[in-house]
């Protein structure tokens, strides 16, 4: 069954004079609980993918459903709720707010959804049960990204949205987060779509989409995909 | 070119960040403008001032004495050395009335040598001595306008007579320079305030000495009449002419008293003469009394001789006439006599008369015969003579007649002779024409044309033959009249013979007549003479005859006359007598008249005498008053007068400085707000552009390169502000303020001072404050090494704050508070400048109102809590009694107190003038003078032990209870201070009567009166006044209303200031409110974009961040209320001129506007705040942090 579908969704930007299209035509579709990766090129359309996955933009036409609801059409307040209750995201560069501790940041999200996780909870989860009262600050990257993902678990969200999560971070680093998130869609159910341009991270997802100059060009469906510490790049 | 790129950058460095330019460029105007127009104000006020002042040639040194000046004095002083003009002037006081009001006007004579000339605003100069020109507020206050006549009224006083005239056209309005306050000061006339000025012609003065003399000095006029160097130089001229000034008045007290005493030597003399006369004429009335007595005396001697007189003259005429009438009768018997002789000799005369009248008869008849025969003769004589003359002309004729005849022969002669001659001469032409007829019938021509000539020649000769034969005829017809006349000659010759003849025959008989007649004429000669003779004795007879009767008639005449003398002696004898004893009795009437007109005469001389007795006494007794009141005259005294004691001129002067007080402080603190502003955008600028910064390094810019553009920035952003505020607050605030100044100050335009030390003071510590910072930020940005630079500056770690200790308090918080709490305590730099730049604008503001609350509040309290009376007068010397019954009566004033008051100098650590009072007791001025202290209100009962001095003294001198303080009048005291109380308006101390004999060894005489009206008007105060000073009880009085009002216009000048400075301060704090949000928001963009991508809805990330300004703005606005009641204090000591005492403290609602001014912008702001959160694009997010 379909959880995200995605149909002939195109959006262009307009600057001024000029239109620039970011998503020429783009149709996919992502079932509930896999692991999907959406990789290209820089400048193929991906980050326009993910903004109109994660309600941060409306497409320009076609249709995004996703669990049933069409997004692509959501008004901005409708957007915030989407948002705020169904979307998990993880970005390249954390987004912690350097002024809360590790267990803050999971509250900040937490505090603001219908059914939160315990923070704690979370964050023993991600295995940062020791560094709970630290500021951003005072972690490292990998930590900070796992406090990241940490906050975005709390929310329950039906959708976890990864924007080149290991995009800041060293390899080992990379791989112990890229695996947190194999785990998570495993072990919860979670359907996660991680943002890459690093092929090589292909071959652990259940569901490749390929994507150049604002087009799918392929979609790999992954029967095995192999375990995350067996991969190199 | 490295450099091009820079510029570039730097370019559009600006442009993309549009709102942090603009905000650092308005920053600095705002501070620039407000400092650099606050402080030029002062000197721009006192440029305006000084020239218009010298357009108008204001004078510089004004000379005034109490008797008066003169022409001499004029000079002296126009030849004093530094003196560059003199002019004297006179200045009188006048009553000017329309329909329902009277005013007083001081009218000043127009300038003779252009100082103080008058500044005209419409119309034109008097030209006219009837002409006038005035203030333009008296037209309106009169209801009249240009062209309109005035009159002035210049009281009874001194100046009665002073105007030529009364009644001046109005021809034009202006502004006196000597008067540029709305205060004219006061008269003894009317209501004793003037109200305008009026400039009259010279001519219209009439006084013999000069009011006042103006000086200009040299040198003067170059200097700005506010600095100190002209204070200096007026100063020393005034040092210098002080002798000069005693010397003129001891002349002037000299020449008054001279002048007196020879006006009442005058007197004296005049009196003296008056005397004389007057004794003179006393004496001479007696004399003629006299006389009068004794002509008298002669009537009555004359009246009873007379009587005498008439006795004996009467019997004296009775004798006279009785002779006389004897006389007659004897006259009488002559006459009859000769009448009797007389009859006898005319019957003789008559016939003697009878007898030649026959001989005469006989006489004329015979020469009545001679006479006829002679007229024969003559007829026949006569007729001779006619014949003989008709024979001479018939004789006459004839020849006359044969004359002709003979001619007409003559005539008949000569025609026949030339008939002769003309019949030859035909006959021999027809002789030729026959022989030449012959001649051509014989050649048979005579068809030819001689033949014709021929023909014609022969009817010639026909028509001349014709005429001959008629001529023979006439002459025979003459020839026969001829002969006639010839025998009719003939005949009258023998007629005429004839005649002759028959004439001489008549001729002899005449001549034998002739001789006839000859003798009896002779006979007719003989008996005329002796008729003759007869005749002539006849005519002796009758004259003898003639004259014995004329005698006789004489004779008769003259006795009738004698009869009738006789009658009129009697007559007049009688009527005479009558006429004379008439007289006697009028002459005796006339003597009772004359006793009675005597006797009055006599007692109208002793009432005369005595009633000039009295007047001369009188005259003496005035006399020798004038000499005691010459003997008591005052000495006169000179004033030197510099401008400093004009009104108008010294206030102005105080505003100024006012102003230039303000505009020390306050602008300064502004100032720093608005630099620690720039100083923290310009900072987080530099902080943003740290990879930039890096990036450019790592290119191989140099320093100096790199620092170039953010110094640019600076530079161009600072410099722009400071160029725009200096041309915007130079000219815009000082404009503001000296326009508003000019309800109170008649200074027609506004100059600009130009001050380049306060330009370049503010731009330059603008540029500095800004590029300073730059330059250090972006040198200690530089100092790190290009990697460091470019990787991203680690976020600032997050710390847990102090509060989190106190955990119940912490638990007890929300979460989001939580995070507030923490972010504030996060950035602390960002913390302090917030709150203190807030918190600045908010003590700014508090300032502002409560620089208004000080000077607004104090006229209140001082006029309706502390000095409770309506008005104060200076009793007239002498006329307290009077003074006191006039009030009692009065059903106007409520009531009044007398105290002693007068200026004096207060000497402690400094010297300041002010006033004391002295009150009987306190109980005396109950009701009208309440003393209190100003904090808690605590009544202050006056005592005897000291001085009780006005807090404001207290705080010059800085004295307190217990100090001593020095009281310099005419006499130096040391007195103690007893008590300090509140009071606002000018320097006072008090005491009682008590310790005012303790001090100075008298009593204090009361000298003013202090008033409190029923019911405070203007018609009661004009009421009062007039009367007060008609009776001539006070010299003046002061209206608190007026003085109210007066200090009400210059205090409400002040609040425009208070406004402009109130504007400012509002616009920095909203200036300041919006950078500051803008900074937080622009800092945190990602961590707000994450927010957004969380999840937060709109009005949770307003709460997330603006909580945080909301908390801020309150730390600032309470930080901000502390801190401007501190400046606030502090400024109002500043700007408080010496003689008022401002309130010390800001109403409770000041300090709550400015809490909500500042809220208002802070909400404004946040508004604005919450629409650029909305605008944050969460794309943001995903970018890298830089």
């Amino acid at each position: 069954m379909e959880f995200i579908t995605l149909e002939h969704v195109v959006k262009e930007y307009r600057m001024g004079e000029v239109t620039i299209t970011a998503a020429a035509d783009i149709s996919f579709e992502i079932k509930k609980g896999e692991f999907a990766i959406i990789v290209g090129p820089s400048g193929a359309g991906k980050t326009t993918v993910l903004n109109l996955l994660g309600g941060m933009d409306s497409c320009t036409s076609g249709s995004i459903v996703v669990d049933g609801t069409d997004v692509g059409k959501f008004s901005p307040k409708q957007l915030t709720e989407y948002r705020r209750h169904d979307i998990g995201f993880v970005f390249q560069f954390y987004n912690l707010v350097q002024n809360l501790t590790a267990l803050e940041n999971v509250e900040l999200a937490a505090q603001i959804c219908r059914d939160p996780m315990d923070a704690e909870e979370v964050l023993r989860q991600v295995g940062l049960s020791e560094r709970m009262d630290n500021f951003p600050g005072q972690l490292s990257g990998g930590e900070q990204q796992r406090v990241a993902i940490a906050r975005a678990l709390a929310k329950r969200p039906k959708l976890l949205l990864c924007d080149e999560p290991t995009g800041a971070l060293d390899y080992v680093t990379g791989k112990a987060i890229l695996k947190l998130l194999q785990d998570t869609c495993r072990e919860r159910g979670v359907t996660v779509v991680v943002i890459t341009h690093n092929t090589a991270l292909t071959s652990m997802a259940d569901r490749v989409i390929h994507i150049k100059s604002g087009l799918v060009s392929k979609v790999e469906l992954n029967r095995t995909p192999t375990p995350v510490e067996q991969i190199e790049w | 070119m490295a450099k091009k790129a820079l510029h570039k950058d730097l370019l559009r460095e600006i442009k993309n960040t549009r709102a942090r330019f603009l905000s650092i460029f308005l920053l600095v105007a705002l501070a620039v403008a407000f400092l650099a127009g606050l402080r030029t104000t002062e000197p721009d006020m006192t440029k305006s001032a000084d020239d218009y002042l010298d357009s108008t040639n204001l004078m510089d040194v004004r000379l005034l004495s109490t008797l008066g000046l003169t022409e001499d004095d004029l000079e002296a002083a126009s030849s004093l050395e530094g003196v560059a003009s003199a002019q004297a002037d006179w200045e009188v006081d006048a009553l000017v009335t329309s329909d329902d009001v009277t005013l007083v006007v001081k009218t000043i004579s127009l300038p003779e040598n252009d100082i103080n000339q008058p500044y005209l605003l419409e119309g034109r100069m008097p030209e006219a001595e009837d002409e006038c020109i005035v203030e333009e507020s008296l037209l309106e206050s009169l209801g009249k306008g240009i062209g309109d006549t005035l009159t002035f009224d210049t009281g009874d006083g001194d100046y009665a007579d002073a105007l030529a005239r009364t009644t001046y056209t109005v021809v034009g309005t202006c502004n006196s320079p000597l008067y540029i306050s709305t205060q004219r000061g006061t008269s003894t006339l009317g209501s004793g305030s003037i109200s305008a000025i009026v400039y009259l012609p010279r001519e219209a003065y009439t006084l013999d000495y000069y009011t006042t003399i103006y000086l200009t000095l040299e040198g003067a006029l170059e200097l700005n009449a506010y600095s100190d160097s002209y204070t200096e130089l007026v100063e020393a001229f005034t040092d210098s002419i002080e002798d000069f000034a005693d010397q003129r008045a001891e002349l002037r007290t000299e020449e008054i008293r001279a002048e007196a005493q020879e006006e009442l030597d005058e007197a004296q003399a005049d009196y003296d003469e008056a005397k004389a006369e007057a004794e003179q004429e006393l004496d001479d009335a007696a004399q003629e009394l006299a006389d009068a007595r004794t002509e008298l005396d002669d009537g009555w001697t004359e009246y009873n001789d007379g009587l005498e007189t008439l006795d004996t003259e009467t019997a004296d005429a009775q004798t006279q006439i009785d002779d006389a009438k004897a006389e007659l009768a004897d006259a009488y018997t002559t006459l009859t006599e000769s009448e009797t002789e007389y009859e006898d000799g005319y019957a003789q005369y008559e016939d003697g008369l009878s007898q030649y009248n026959a001989g005469l008869a006989e006489y004329r008849a015979g020469l009545a015969e001679y006479e006829s025969g002679y007229a024969q003769y003559e007829d026949g004589l006569a007729e001779y003579e006619a014949g003989y003359a008709q024979y001479q002309a018939g004789l006459a004729e004839y020849e006359s007649g044969y004359a002709q005849y003979q001619a007409g022969l003559t005539e008949y002669e000569a025609g026949y002779a030339q008939y002769q001659a003309g019949l030859a001469a035909y006959e021999s032409g027809y002789a030729q024409w026959q022989a030449a007829w012959a001649a051509i019938a014989a050649a048979g021509l005579e068809d030819s044309a001689e033949g014709q000539a021929l023909l014609a020649q022969k009817a010639a000769l026909d028509e001349i033959k014709a005429t001959l034969d008629a001529t023979a005829a006439t002459l025979e017809q003459s020839k026969a009249v001829l002969d006639a006349t010839e025998a009719q000659l003939a005949a009258a010759k023998a007629t005429l013979d004839e005649t002759e003849a028959q004439l001489a025959a008549a001729k002899a008989t005449l001549d034998e007549t002739a001789a006839t007649l000859a003798a009896a004429k002779a006979e007719l000669d003989t008996a005329k003479a002796t008729l003759d003779s007869t005749a002539a004795t006849l005519a002796s007879s009758k004259a003898t005859l003639a004259a014995a009767r004329t005698e006789l008639d004489e004779g008769w005449a003259e006795y009738y006359d004698g009869l009738e003398e006789v009658a009129e002696a009697e007559a007049e004898l009688e009527s005479e007598t009558a006429d004379a004893e008439q007289e006697l009795a009028d002459a005796l009437t006339e003597l009772s008249d004359g006793e009675t007109e005597y006797a009055d005469g006599l007692a109208e001389y002793e009432e005369a005498r005595l009633d000039a007795e009295q007047e001369l006494a009188d005259a003496q007794q005035e006399i020798d008053d004038g000499q005691a009141e010459i003997d008591d005259l005052e000495d006169c005294t000179w004033y030197v007068l510099d401008r400093s004691s004009n009104l108008g001129f010294a206030s102005y002067e105080s505003d100024a400085e006012n102003m230039g007080n303000l505009a020390t402080m306050f602008p300064l603190i502004f100032f720093l707000v608005a630099a620690l502003v720039c100083l923290t955008t310009m900072t987080r600028m530099v902080e943003e552009q740290r990879v930039t910064i890096g990036g450019l390094k790592a290119l191989g810019y140099s320093r100096g390169d790199i620092a170039r553009k953010y110094v640019g920035y600076g530079l161009i952003a600072s410099l722009g502000g400071s160029i725009v505020g200096l041309l915007v607050g130079c000219s815009l605030i000082p404009w503001i303020i000296i326009t508003c100044w000019k309800i109170m100050y008649s200074i027609p335009t506004v100059k600009f001072a130009f001050c380049p030390v306060i330009y370049l003071f503010s731009a330059g510590a603008a540029v500095l404050v800004i590029v300073g910072t730059v330059l250090s930020a972006t040198l200690s940005a530089l100092r790190a090494t290009p990697a460091t630079l470019m990787r991203p500056k680690t976020p600032k770690a997050g710390k847990r704050v102090l509060l989190e200790r106190v955990t119940p308090l912490w638990k007890r918080l929300t979460f989001t508070q939580k995070v507030t709490v923490r972010n504030l305590f996060r950035y602390k730099k960002r913390f302090w400048m917030t709150v203190i730049g807030i918190g600045g604008c908010t003590a700014l503001i508090v300032t502002g109102f409560g620089l208004r609350d000080s000077i607004n509040d104090i006229l209140g309290i001082q006029y309706d809590q502390l000095s409770l009376y309506n008005a104060t007068a200076v009793i007239e010397e002498d006329d307290l009694e009077e003074l006191e019954a006039l009030l009692d009566e009065n059903e106007l004033v409520s009531g009044y107190a007398v105290v002693h008051q007068n200026s004096i100098d207060f000497e402690g650590s400094s010297t300041i003038s002010g006033y004391y009072m002295v009150v009987d007791s306190p109980e005396s001025v109950e009701g009208y003078m309440v003393f209190r202290h100003r904090l808690n209100h605590e009544a202050v009962e006056l005592t005897d032990d000291g001085l009780y001095i006005c807090e404001k003294l207290s705080e010059l001198l800085d004295l307190e209870v217990g100090d001593t303080l020095v009281l310099s009048g005419d006499q130096r005291v040391t007195a103690t201070v007893a008590g300090i109380v509140e009071n606002y308006v000018y320097n006072y101390v008090y005491m009682t009567q008590s310790y005012y004999e303790a001090l100075y060894g008298e009593a204090a005489e009361h000298n003013e009166v202090m008033i409190s009206y029923v019911e405070d008007t203007e018609e009661t105060e004009n009421a009062v006044a007039q009367e007060l000073l008609e009776a001539g009880v006070i010299s003046s009085i002061t209206q608190v209303s007026a003085v109210r009002s007066s200090l009400d216009d210059s205090f409400h000048t002040i609040n425009y200031a208070v406004l402009v400075i109130i504007i400012s301060a509002a616009a920095l704090a909203f200036v300041v409110l919006f950078n500051l949000s803008n900074i937080n928001i622009t800092e945190r963009k990602r961590e707000l974009a994450t927010l957004k991508v969380l999840g937060f809805n709109d009005r949770e990330m307003n709460d997330y961040v603006l909580r945080e300004n909301v908390i801020l703005t309150v730390l600032g606005i309470l930080l901000g209320l502390l801190m401007g009641k501190g400046l606030h204090a502090f400024l109002v000591k500043t700007v408080e001129i010496e003689m008022v005492m401002f309130g010390r403290s800001a109403k409770p609602v000041s300090y709550l506007m400015a809490a909500l001014l500042t809220a208002l912008f802070s909400v404004a702001v946040n508004i604005l705040a919450g629409r650029s959160l909305r605008k944050i694009d969460m794309v943001e997010s995903l970018k890298s942090v830089e």
